[in-house]
């Protein structure tokens, strides 16, 4: 009843402007204009609404407007379902109540311009400051909630974040800018796009360069115990202000050239950071982090006849990881009044193929067949040193060395119908293989139902996997024992939701449930489980910890949404909340998640204020409250209150300055910690990562006369 | 020697690859564009903000759906656009009839528009050798051509087009064109237009 009001009273709104017959008209074309057109969900161009996924789609201006800096808030504060949380060295992703901390976001597979990004070693993903793409060449981000294997393979178990970046003659004309978040980071970026005809071609290019320096935001961290000195004192943690470890630089470079069929995307990236790891010394001055891409994507699409239609892929990737720390602690350097150094060099390479002929056979797109092989060479080196910090002298041979290659290949099949106007099917299942588990059938079955002028029914079936990191499955020291074999992740999803727009407006609910299976974990032995292991002879040494397939995880709850314009998209609204009702399956017990919310959502607001005033925007998330990454080994399951983040932007052109725009963000955070671990964490009480709670961003753009 | 072998085959696999890619690609064309049943959604909206339609279509109208001779990309963008338009129960309030037509040249079109009182003409991929005759043929005939490349409209060969932006569908209007074919839109459709003058 209350729904049906609210839609009635959407329409009177919508009705409230001059001119009633052209006015209805121009609702319909606002509508059609404002419908997202998406490709993640099914590797095809198709209007969000018939997608076969529940999706959101961020565009530049959304971006722009509401003073977004990365692809973390991104998502936090514009998408449905998904929820961020800002670590000091890295951003954490979950999604519909499920957030596996310390997962280096490996459960959400992230493409940029539909290249997976995911590396073999730690399948690792750069939410946050590091994305290595500058946000003012992003066209748009597709953010598809919910399992997505059928398409893409391993990691697409909460969804599939993809960011296309312009095409050149979208972002046409060179731009450079700065934006600096006060006393703690400043970024300038450069970008420039044109058209062009190469060898009598129309082409495209688009590039986009950043240069990134962080000087803080800078903590206080209480004292806290962090285990014995080799003399048997007490060592300590925190006690000070972290200066070393709030400093950061990165750079980035993105180059796309589209040229007739082809679509070539080329990046490259490093950065430093720092490290924040529970047995390294407070704000050493040497610990950090590097890390290096260069990867290159080619996409062409050709049309062979009316019915053929072929589209391949070709790309290759590497990356390195260097980390460097320093450790006092005699349980991790026992050198007598020494501190060990610890060098953890990884190196990941890829390259493939991906070969997707279609068939449309009736010629009109209402029954198409989609079949694909993906093929890719995969190679990982990673080794763990140790030295004396003081001579350099290594202290022991190198450990958790990984020397291996193989090749993973995935095939897959999709098949779209659209009996009738009102009724859109897909269907669909991938096979990968992998030398390491048996085979993984990721299926897929959705049907979409637009029984009436702008409502849509879904109703969605689906499996995803994650296979097991090389770092997961090759990884052991004397004190880590090698995995026996571990089997993949796998989640399944069923969904129904119900959407309706009105003109310009979109109202969207949906329910879900979720189950996760074979989680791999870090088994901590206790005491026995350890000599038991030892006098089994399964290892030389009492072993630390092992990683297992160890939980399973179910969540079922709902999305909600309404978005939507006014007054020509002067006026801008959105909201969306997420509830889910989410419980982890260990050991056979059962208990809720940690570091997940159970209720989170967002809202905005924005207003272009007429002629030279500026663009008003106010944006805001909210989050329940989270219980604290391992709150079980604490007393009393200690968990982090609800929080609300306030983002106010306000942006316009310069006056008198042709060309100069600025931007000026204001962001306030109610909470002052996160509910993940940070420090040694030997103590009764959690140490957990703090919160920026107050922060101002200035930016400015030039534009270049063209 | 087995080295050797297995790098020839390497190098035949790649020569392969790519010569199967520069063989399908024979002319420029849009990817990532805008979805042809979504185009056909829009054209029919932006055919009511035609103020010179009603008396250019008479009472049914007419739309001319544009495929180039042995190219495939256009003769599928045809097929969908006429099942597209086909599902449509009116354009600007018109019973409307569609027929997919292989070009000939730039005058026989301008003369079966006007013989034939066609409202829409609607240009598939394929035409960048003839936009400029097709441009001239029909300058100060009465129709509305759409294109599915935008570049066409950028170029001056049709009046409207469609253009992806941020995920979004965007209108783009060439004006001078509009002007010489007699297309008056709406000022209000204008304003969300990308207009080239």
């Amino acid at each position: 009843m209350r729904l049906r009001a609210l839609c009635v009273g959407l329409i009177g709104v919508g009705t409230l402007t001059p001119g009633r017959a052209d006015a209805q008209v121009d609702q319909d074309l606002s509508a059609l204009l404002d419908e997202p057109v998406v490709t993640t969900a099914s590797s095809t161009a198709e209007t969000g609404t018939s997608a076969p996924a529940t999706s959101s789609t961020i565009t530049a201006e959304d971006l722009r407007r509401y003073g977004i800096h990365t692809l973390q808030e991104a998502v936090s504060f514009l998408a449905v379902g998904v929820a961020g949380q800002h670590l000091l060295d890295d951003d954490e992703l979950g999604a519909r109540g499920v957030e596996i901390s310390s997962d280096a976001g490996n459960h959400f597979l992230l493409l940029i311009d539909g290249h997976k990004v995911n590396e073999p070693y730690q399948s690792f993903d750069l939410f946050g400051r590091f994305l290595g793409v500058p946000l003012e060449i992003v066209d748009h981000i597709e953010v598809v909630l919910g399992p997505g294997s059928v398409l893409y393979g391993s990691n697409a178990m909460l969804g599939v974040i993809n960011v296309v970046t312009a095409r050149g003659k979208t972002l046409q004309g060179a731009r450079v800018g700065v934006y600096a978040d006060i006393a703690t980071l400043v970024r300038p970026w450069a970008s420039f796009g044109s058209t062009f005809r190469l060898f009598g071609v129309a082409s495209e290019l688009t590039v986009g360069v950043e240069y990134l320096h962080a000087e803080g935001p800078k903590y206080y961290f209480p004292s806290e115990l962090a285990g014995l000195l080799p003399s048997g004192q007490e060592l300590t943690w925190g006690g000070a202000v972290a200066n070393n470890s709030s400093r950061a630089d990165s750079g980035a470079i993105v180059t796309r050239l589209i040229t007739g069929h082809f679509d070539v995307t080329l990046r490259a990236q490093g950065s430093v950071s720092p490290v924040w790891s529970d047995f390294g010394d407070f704000d050493s001055p040497e610990a950090r982090r590097t890390d290096r891409g260069l990867s290159i994507g080619i996409k062409h699409e050709a049309t062979l006849s009316s019915i053929v239609r072929v589209n391949t892929r070709l790309y290759a990737a590497h990356t390195d990881h260097d980390i460097v720390d320093t450790v006092t602690n005699v349980d991790f350097c026992p050198l007598t009044n020494m501190t060990c150094r610890f060098d953890t060099r990884s190196q990941s390479r890829w390259a493939g193929v991906e070969v997707q002929p279609v068939f449309d056979w009736f010629r009109d797109g209402r029954f198409v067949t989609m079949v694909g092989v993906d093929a890719t060479a995969r190679g990982v080196l990673a080794k763990v040193d140790a030295f004396d910090d003081v001579t350099g002298r290594p202290i022991s041979s190198s450990v958790g060395v990984i020397d291996h290659s193989d090749l993973i290949v995935g095939a897959y099949g999709q098949q779209i119908w659209i009996p009738a106007r009102w009724l859109e099917l897909n269907g669909g299942a991938r096979f990968d293989y992998d030398e390491r588990f048996a085979g993984v059938v990721s299926p897929r079955v959705a049907a979409t139902v637009q029984p009436w002028k702008g409502g849509a029914l879904k109703g969605i079936f689906s499996e995803a996997f994650r296979a097991p990191t090389f770092y997961e499955s090759y990884f052991s020291t004397p004190f880590v024992p090698l995995p026996g074999p571990l089997r993949p992740e796998k989640t399944r999803s069923v969904e129904g939701s119900i959407e309706q727009r009105f003109a310009a407006q979109r109202i969207f609910f949906g329910v879900f449930h979720t189950t996760m299976t074979d989680i791999i974990q870090n088994f901590q032995f206790d005491p026995l489980s350890a000599a038991r292991f030892l006098q089994q002879g399964r290892s030389t040494v009492l072993p630390l910890y092992q990683e297992r397939n160890l939980e399973s995880i179910d969540s079922t709850g709902y999305d909600a949404g309404i978005e939507g314009s006014f007054a020509e998209h002067k006026f801008t609204y959105g909201l969306s909340g997420t509830t889910a009702y989410a419980r982890a399956t260990a050991f056979g017990s059962t208990g809720p998640l940690a570091v997940a919310p159970r209720t989170f959502g967002n809202a905005r607001l924005s207003y272009v204020l007429p002629d030279a005033w500026p663009t008003l925007a106010l944006a805001a998330r909210w989050m329940s409250s989270r219980l604290v990454e391992n709150y079980a080994t604490y007393a009393g399951s200690p968990s982090v209150p609800a929080f609300i983040e306030l983002r106010a932007t306000v942006s316009g052109d310069v006056p008198f300055a042709h060309g100069l725009s600025y931007r000026v963000s204001a962001n306030y955070v109610s909470s002052e910690r996160t509910p993940f671990l940070v420090g040694p964490t030997l103590d009764r009480t959690p140490s957990l990562h703090p919160v920026d709670p107050f922060r101002v961003t200035v930016g400015l753009t030039y534009e270049f006369p063209q | 020697m087995r080295l050797c072998a297995s790098a020839a085959r390497r190098r035949f696999a790649i020569f392969l690859t790519l010569g199967l890619l520069a063989k399908a690609s024979p002319l420029a064309a849009e990817i990532g564009g805008v979805p042809l049943g979504l185009q056909a959604q829009l054209t029919a909206k932006l055919a009511a903000h035609d103020k010179g339609m009603a008396a250019r279509a008479g009472s049914t109208l007419k739309i001319v759906i544009l495929i180039k001779r042995e190219n495939a990309e256009s003769a599928n963008a045809a097929a969908h656009l006429l099942t597209a338009f086909e599902a449509l129960d009116s354009i600007a309030g018109l019973s409307h009839q569609q027929t997919v037509l292989a070009f000939t040249d730039a005058r026989a079109l301008a003369a079966l528009v006007r013989t034939e009182t066609i409202a829409i003409v609607y240009l598939t991929q394929g035409f960048d050798e003839d936009l400029d005759a097709i441009g001239a043929s029909l300058d100060g005939v009465s129709v509305m051509s759409i294109a599915t490349v935008p570049d066409y409209v950028v170029r001056g060969g049709a009046v409207i087009g469609f253009d992806l932006v941020s995920g979004k569908s965007k209108i783009l209007v060439n004006l001078a064109r509009a002007r010489r074919q007699g297309v008056q839109l709406d000022s209000n459709v204008l304003m969300i237009a990308t207009v080239f003058k």
